[in-house]
């Protein structure tokens, strides 16, 4: 499967699910976009899910509370259907 | 694709229609191709199926892979080694302590001594079924940036 290629004045969160991850990506530089993947951001962690942040090439950076246009790459983790085994 | 050239009666036409297996043809394309085919003959009918070229198992397929994209974009180059070679790559955790993280999706962490060796199995799961990968990613997310809850959801057992 081909890597992702984003801009440089993009960022992108990827929600794990059934079909391998949706993804929402925005554009910096463009303020729409940042307030559609806020709505997007808010949405998901008011249901619960941890937002992780990570550097471009994959190093982690930080948990999110609060949408972050700046950050490369968003993951969410479904925080209330994770279950001990 | 394939296509089926088919000459029969109508009550065959529909015992061989009912029967066709759902995950070889969609009932649109078999519809449209069926009206196409069709010529009215003493109470006879011509009739194609024609197949979808990609099969459901090549789509099914698809979610694994971009899990597995996405896990791999996550790891560095020694964990991409490891998880390659050894389906299980090694996680340095917030608090500092040493994780293995299986390929699998049930009881797939195993936390380290300082000599590497496995103290402890842990298993957290989602209730989503998600890919294996996705799994894998979110656990080795929470271990570096979320350790205190991954251990609060987790089973964490010895390993005698």
């Amino acid at each position: 499967m081909e890597e992702l290629q984003l801009l440089p004045t993009q960022g992108v969160m990827h929600n794990p699910d059934v079909t391998g991850d949706t993804k929402i990506i925005w554009d910096r530089s463009k303020p729409d976009e940042i307030a559609a993947a806020e709505a997007v951001f808010d949405k998901l962690t008011s249901k619960g899910y941890a937002a992780y942040a990570v550097k471009k090439d994959g190093e982690k950076d930080k948990q999110l509370v609060k949408f972050d246009p700046n950050v490369e790459k968003i993951i969410f983790a479904p925080i209330p259907r994770m279950r001990g085994g | 694709m394939m296509t089926v050239d088919m000459s029969s009666s109508t009550s065959s036409v529909w015992a061989n229609w009912t029967t066709t297996p759902a995950s070889t043809t969609t009932y649109d394309c078999v519809w449209e191709t069926w009206n196409q085919g069709t010529s009215a003959s003493s109470g006879t009918y011509q009739y194609r199926y024609v197949f979808p070229e990609s099969s459901p198992s090549q789509n099914s397929d698809v979610p694994r892979k971009k899990a597995e994209a996405l896990l791999c974009s996550l790891l560095t180059s020694e964990q991409r080694e490891q998880l390659e070679k050894q389906s299980a790559f090694i996680v340095k955790s917030e608090l500092g302590k040493m994780y293995r993280i299986r390929r699998g999706s049930a009881q797939n962490i195993d936390e380290l001594d300082a000599k590497g060796k496995p103290t402890h199995r842990l298993c957290i799961q989602c209730a989503d079924e998600l890919p294996v990968a996705d799994l894998m990613a979110i656990q080795k997310l929470m271990l570096e940036m979320d350790e205190a809850r991954l251990l609060k959801i987790a089973i964490r057992t010895p390993i005698r």
